[in-house]
């Protein structure tokens, strides 16, 4: 099992990490249930689901149910198909055109199930995983209020002791699937200071809900109030230890982070798809605008932000999947079956984190200059891009804004050196300094180079943070926890590109290899303008600064060109080149 | 009543299809590969019959290379009991196709052979035919509608005349068009449950065949592109170039 942190201390091999490559067939086969779902059931209803006709979207959900995707972490003895991480993210990926869909199963499949995978009991998963798996039951999670967003404990809602239970009151606002959810995860504070989780089903008395929230956009997703007036929650309901919901918060949202990142493919790498069938049909001055420069050059960057992503968001899947690997094996009333579930779901926290800001960015990035390319037409609702554009502005909100997730990657940085004895600190002792003084003249040796002072001036940035901030750099200065998670997500995305180049064949290789040079190119901007924001912030001295920009060149190659040749492919073959 | 059912691997519909660089097949790098859409309509409607009780054992066999497991264990999944790959590289023409299928036939004993009228790659549509003629099987193809009473088929065709209704003693072979019904989805269930089922792999020599390709693949190239339209000036015009240039009146 590798500890989450590791490839800024270590290079990685090339071909060591998992890519969409290496799924085999029944995966694919997984993958392609979920896309012909999408296709047929879904996006040929999507005027209905617009307009939030009623039953639909429970209709969906329940199909959704019938089809397995709800199952997909639910462990075998519960009726569940207990698959693997990165499974799962390639269902999630595939429901990606359909963001309110995506998102219902996302909430019902995730942050439902999960808090009772974590933490529950056996009874309370033998009462509840079934049903929930199956479809027959949809379920919620419920932390936001109107006075505690990101600062969720600060949250109001109580619960006391009575009886042979507890009374809940409170008001829970952003309820993903509250319209028909069967069973809500509340969070709440016992006695007013235990941070407790409880388990309440829709028909306990008291629990009542607001209207639907009027939104920019997921109108299909039901988003509503739920209000617990003194509702009694037998004891039997108290999910996990008093006092210690934290863990089940974080460690769903955790891997709630990690799914956002394959909804933001699957929806990115759609706009990429309508945007260049677009390009083709679209004809001015007499021929396809696909002709011009300047539309290829979006498709290219577009292209090339999915390829990252999708790099890395496989990468850490499998990651993942090696912690929660021997889970399986332990028998279902384990005493510290809990215990294991939290190391698993925490460890990968801080690349979850990056997934989530990274993704998010890229399908925001995919959907705005995909009404682009639409010109006029794309600000229209007779487009498809017009929703998809809509759609991809609330997830840098939910699920920890983009800036708290700056923040937590930082943060878990910082933990991983204290807690796991990640060398951050001795790592940069011992690279420093090797300044990169010429790039290789081949692309993929420049790449492997690049790489290594990537990793190198992100080490430097950490170190002289840490050295003048210590464990306050996340409350002192946000904005320089912000700037090296930056660093550390650039880092992480051209490493796993590199890492996964090997394993691309025929022309997704070529296509592969211009991603990466093109994603090189973009991520040394950004590692540059970090990290002097980051030295002149802690007035490092000039040197300091000559050390940084001799690690980090500037590739040069002819971008334009490559830029073209890349949306060739992307014209070759309709939309995202790399095939799964 | 057991029931066979073919699969065939081919290219997925919604794929983009080009001639590769040498013309001598379609270029098959990064191609969705699926199960031929008419076959997987064959299996969804021997699913509904085992559904309703009619049918007990589902066999699908595909005919091709190693990768056509992929298409099996999707059929599998599906609800197929059981699969048979007949594993060869040579390229095959219909009638070796049908004369293989017609061994597996003679191995397997079905009372009922429902296959794609047509694979949707080479859209030949004579393998169900020959598969019947070899077999000396009653045969009815494009269906719309399939009734099974005791050991006769009732089958709805459509032709260019309209519905015919044809009754068929089993066993028979029919083929499935277009609007037989509507296959299911996969569900992740299947797909699991399908870790366990039997595919077994045999080659031609098994069967005691050598299947001998009597029509050959020569050239694929791209359909010529559509010549612009041109403007004419009155109908006058019209007449005559459709007279003396198109000579289509």
């Amino acid at each position: 099992m590798q500890r989450s942190g590791q490839f800024l201390v270590q290079s990685t091999p090339a071909g060591s990490t998992f890519t969409p490559e290496d799924f085999d067939a029944e995966t694919r086969m997984i993958g392609k249930s979920a896309e012909d779902f999408v296709r047929h059931e879904v996006l040929p209803r999507l005027e209905e689901i617009e307009q939030a006709k009623e039953g639909l979207m429970r209709e969906l959900d329940r199909k959704m149910g019938e089809l397995g995707f709800t199952a997909a972490e639910v462990p075998t003895h519960y009726g569940g198909l207990d698959l693997p991480k990165t499974t799962v993210a390639l269902i999630v990926e595939k429901l990606g055109p359909e963001p309110a869909t995506c998102l219902t199963l996302q909430a019902h499949a995730g942050l439902a199930i999960l808090p009772l995978v974590l933490e529950g009991t056996p009874e309370q998963k033998a009462r509840y995983l079934p049903k929930l798996a199956s479809g027959e039951w949809c379920g919620s999670f419920c932390l936001s209020e109107t006075g505690s967003g990101s600062d969720a404990l600060a949250m109001k809602t109580r619960a006391v002791p009575d009886g042979d239970g507890y009374r809940l009151t409170g008001e829970k606002m952003w309820v993903t699937n509250a319209g028909f959810a069967d069973l809500f995860t509340v969070f709440a504070k016992l006695n007013g200071e235990q941070f407790t989780a409880f388990l309440v089903e829709r028909t306990f008395p008291g629990v009542s809900l607001g209207r639907e929230e009027r939104k920019i956009g997921l109108h299909g997703s039901s988003t509503r109030r739920v209000v617990f007036e003194n509702v009694f929650v037998p004891k039997e309901n108290l999910l996990g230890e008093v006092g210690k919901a934290h863990y089940i918060a974080l460690n769903t949202l955790n891997l709630g982070r990690y799914k956002m990142a394959a909804s933001a493919l699957g929806t990115g790498k759609y706009a990429l798809e309508v945007a260049t069938r677009y390009a083709k049909d679209r004809h001015q001055f007499g021929q396809p605008i696909a002709n011009f420069g300047l539309i290829r050059q979006k498709l290219a960057e577009m292209t090339t932000q999915l390829f990252a992503l999708e790099s890395m968001l496989y990468r850490t899947g499998a990651l993942m999947q090696e912690w929660f690997e021997p889970i399986h094996a332990l028998p279902p009333d384990h005493p510290e079956l809990h215990l294991r579930y939290r190391e698993a779901a925490s460890e990968y926290a801080g690349e979850c984190a990056m997934l989530k800001f990274f993704g998010t960015e890229v399908q925001y990035f995919c959907a705005d200059e995909g009404v682009q390319i639409h010109g006029g037409y794309g600000y229209t609702e007779d487009f498809p891009i017009a929703k998809i554009f809509r759609e991809s502005r609330v997830p840098r909100i939910y699920e920890g804004t983009n800036e708290i997730n700056r923040l937590n990657l930082t943060q878990h940085l910082i933990r991983q050196m204290q807690r796991a004895g990640l060398p951050l600190i001795e790592e940069s002792r011992a690279r420093e300094p090797r300044p990169i003084d010429t790039l290789p003249d081949k692309p993929l040796e420049m790449l492997v180079t690049l790489v290594e002072g990537f990793r190198q001036a992100t080490l430097y940035a950490f170190r002289l943070a840490w050295e003048a901030y210590g464990d306050h750099l996340r409350e002192q200065r946000q904005e320089i926890a912000a700037a090296i998670a930056d660093m550390t997500t650039m880092l992480y995305g051209l490493d796993s590109i590199v890492a996964r180049l090997p394993k691309l064949q025929g022309t997704a290789s070529d296509a592969g290899l211009l991603a990466g040079l093109l994603f090189a190119r973009y991520a040394t901007q950004v590692m540059r303008d970090r990290a002097d924001l980051v030295l002149n912030a802690l007035n490092a001295p000039a040197e300091s600064h000559r050390l940084m920009e001799r690690m980090l060149p500037l590739p040069r190659f002819n971008a334009v060109e490559a830029r073209n040749q890349l949306a060739q492919f992307v014209l070759m073959r309709d939309g995202y080149p790399y095939g799964v | 009543m057991k029931v066979l059912v073919t699969v065939k691997r081919v290219p997925d519909p919604y794929a983009k299809i080009s001639p590769n660089a040498d013309g001598t097949d379609i270029a098959r790098e990064g191609l969705t590969m699926a199960v031929n859409p008419f076959d997987e309509i064959a299996l969804e409607e021997a699913i509904r019959l085992k559904e309703a009780g009619k049918a007990t054992e589902i066999v699908a066999v595909s005919i091709g290379g190693a990768e056509s497991q992929e298409q099996l264990r999707t059929a599998l999944a599906m609800g197929a009991d059981r699969a048979i790959l007949v594993q060869t590289e040579e390229p095959l023409d219909p009638p070796s196709i049908a004369r293989l299928l017609a061994a597996i036939v003679q191995r397997e004993q079905p009372q009922l052979i429902l296959m794609g009228k047509q694979a949707i790659d080479m859209d030949d549509n004579q393998v169900g035919q020959m598969l019947a003629a070899i077999l000396n099987l009653p045969q009815a193809t494009f269906a719309s509608k399939i009734t099974i009473e005791d050991s006769t088929a009732t089958v709805e065709r459509e032709t260019d005349n309209g519905i015919e209704t044809i009754r068929v003693p089993l066993p028979a072979v029919i083929t499935a068009d277009l609007r037989l019904n509507e296959p299911r989805y996969v569900a992740l269930t299947g797909i699991v449950r399908a870790r366990t089922k039997p595919l077994e792999t045999l080659t031609p020599a098994d069967l005691g065949i050598t299947p001998k390709a009597r029509v050959r693949l020569k050239k694929v190239e791209k359909p010529p592109a559509r010549q612009a339209g041109k403007r004419v000036a009155d109908v006058k015009e019209l007449v005559r170039l459709l007279k003396e240039e198109a000579r289509v009146i």
